[in-house]
């Protein structure tokens, strides 16, 4: 057995005992609450999770929150790399929109729930409004640090080949900035679960969110532990994937130590 | 009267030509000049090796003939003609190998500068493979840059230099950052390739020995700031050179006392200055 697949079922059986550990902790911690309804066990959260699975409820729930998030972090990622290319490249473009990406990136979308609500109601453009405006700012200003990142040999070599500034742009630029695009939209990623769960507050009909606030309204402290969970597994699931596409797909953009 | 045919000989001449006039270059009023009044000529097919102490401004000279940098008074002057930015005629190999593009393998960085130019995938392999047949690098050109060794880069700007058929290559230090035997490999496969590929060759180092062994003339520049050429030495010495021969020891040795001078005059400057 080689050092690397034993160093690998260490980590794996560490993870596990972590894990059991917390679950443990939260049975027992739960046992000793005086109203068990206000702090569910994790074997209760399980229950009532395959009771919705049952019902379909939580399958709608999933599914309504991650295609929000897809639609959501698909625009604002398109809309940040080509707003970071252009901010990276033209300094006209920097002066202009940097004061706005600096502000918007430190206010969370919550601020801007009542905001959305009046301008675009309740429906879905709301919701995804705001996921777009959680994604937006942290892709652009990484992409924009990447595009000042470039190596200026590798722009005055582009030069030499007789390249012109659009060929600069799309040849070693863009190309060139990938790996920091790629960190701002999995920042932006994590970003999204958080705001889900907030803009799911704006009058609801499913989603992760609504089945946390739901649990308000009734009393029903399991769904609001069910949601949690779910939404932290699809979080660090979707982070996963992220990463081992990107590692697929794109491996030759990705920075290797060098020989 | 015989003007057009004089002048079309010296077009013909001029090809591949770079001249330096009264070049002074500074980074804006308050700070030191880099270049004060640099003057030479490098003849069309000339080997000429640009030595001298660090930070004396060799690298500035050579961003100048590029067309990176502009100077702030005199003429820079590539194939006859006022160097305006950076143009397919000169082409850099730098000392940094991160000017290879990472995203690329070693096939593509070579037919980048083709790629640019819109020449058909086929013409642009064949040439590539040539490129890379020429430097050694044949059967790796799908390997990526990061899996190179620091020759073997440097094998690779080399070629994607070649590949453009470019009159005049700037090479700044690009052996300073290898280990000795792989920079004396390379030294020694220049020198034979300089032979071949008949182009005009500026090199930048700070290193004696390189500067004897490659070039047909030495400029050696005086410490900065406000730096010029010193002095110009012809290398009369015949091809392949011999690092022990005593002619090459002769040569090492004058132009050593001609830059220890120079570097002495620098600390002494300086001194007064303190």
């Amino acid at each position: 057995m080689s050092t690397l697949t034993q160093q690998r079922r260490v980590g794996a059986m560490g993870y596990a005992l972590s894990v059991a550990v917390i679950l443990a902790l939260w049975q027992y911690g739960s046992s000793q609450a005086i109203i068990p309804l206000l702090f569910p066990s994790p074997l209760s959260t399980l229950r009532t999770a395959m009771r919705l699975l049952d019902e379909g409820r939580l399958t709608i729930d999933v599914i309504a929150s991650l295609r929000r998030i897809a639609i959501g972090f698909v625009i604002g990622s398109s809309a940040g790399i080509v707003l970071g290319m252009l901010m990276g490249s033209f300094r006209a473009v920097r002066i202009v929109f940097d004061p706005y990406v600096q502000f918007f990136r430190a206010l969370p979308a919550l601020a801007w729930i009542p905001a959305a609500m009046v301008w675009l109601g309740t429906g879905e453009e709301s919701k995804i409004a705001l996921l777009v405006y959680t994604t937006v700012f942290v892709v652009a200003l990484n992409t924009m640090i990447g595009v000042a990142s470039v190596p200026v040999n590798q722009i005055r070599g582009a030069r030499c080949f007789g390249c012109s500034n659009a060929q600069v742009f799309l040849m070693v630029k863009a190309p060139a900035t990938v790996p920091f695009m790629l960190t701002g939209m999995r920042l932006a990623m994590g970003n999204c679960f958080s705001t889900i769960v907030a803009a799911e507050l704006l009058a609801p009909k499913n989603g992760l969110g609504y089945l946390i606030f739901s649990a308000r309204t009734w009393m029903q402290t399991e769904y609001a532990f069910v949601g949690i969970v779910i939404l932290g597994l699809l979080g660090l699931i979707v982070d996963r994937a992220f990463v081992f596409a990107t590692r697929r797909l794109l491996q030759r953009f990705l920075p290797r130590p060098n020989r | 009267m015989p003007i057009e045919p004089v002048a079309a000989r010296r077009r013909a001449a001029d090809a591949g030509s770079i001249a330096i006039r009264e070049v002074s270059f500074g980074f804006g009023a308050g700070r030191p000049e880099v270049l004060d009044d640099v003057t030479f000529d490098v003849a069309s097919g000339e080997f000429f090796v640009l030595l001298g102490p660090s930070g004396c401004g060799k690298s500035t000279v050579l961003n100048l003939i590029a067309g990176f940098e502009q100077p702030t008074q005199g003429t820079v002057l590539a194939s006859g003609r006022p160097v305006e930015g950076a143009a397919r005629d000169r082409v850099v190999i730098f000392q940094d190998s991160d000017s290879l593009y990472g995203w690329l393998t070693v096939r593509d960085n070579v037919t980048f500068p083709l790629r640019v130019q819109g020449i058909a995938a086929r013409e642009r392999d064949e040439r590539a493979l040539a490129a890379l047949k020429v430097v050694g690098l044949k059967g790796h050109e799908d390997k990526y840059p990061a899996e190179l060794s620091g020759g073997m880069k440097q094998r690779t700007q080399l070629a994607r230099a070649l590949v453009l058929d470019a009159p005049i290559l700037l090479m700044d230090e690009p052996f300073a950052a290898l280990d000795a035997q792989t920079r004396s490999i390379l030294q020694d496969e220049l020198v034979q390739l300089s032979v071949t590929m008949r182009r005009t060759v500026l090199f930048i180092t700070h290193d004696i020995g390189e500067a004897i062994l490659l070039g047909d003339r030495v400029g050696i520049m005086r410490a900065g700031p406000g730096s010029s050429i010193k002095e110009t030495i012809v290398v009369d010495l015949p091809r392949p050179r011999r690092r022990g021969s005593a002619d090459f020891g002769t040569l090492y040795e004058r132009i050593h006392r001609s830059i220890s001078e120079e570097v002495q005059q620098a600390l002494r400057r300086e001194d007064s200055l303190l």
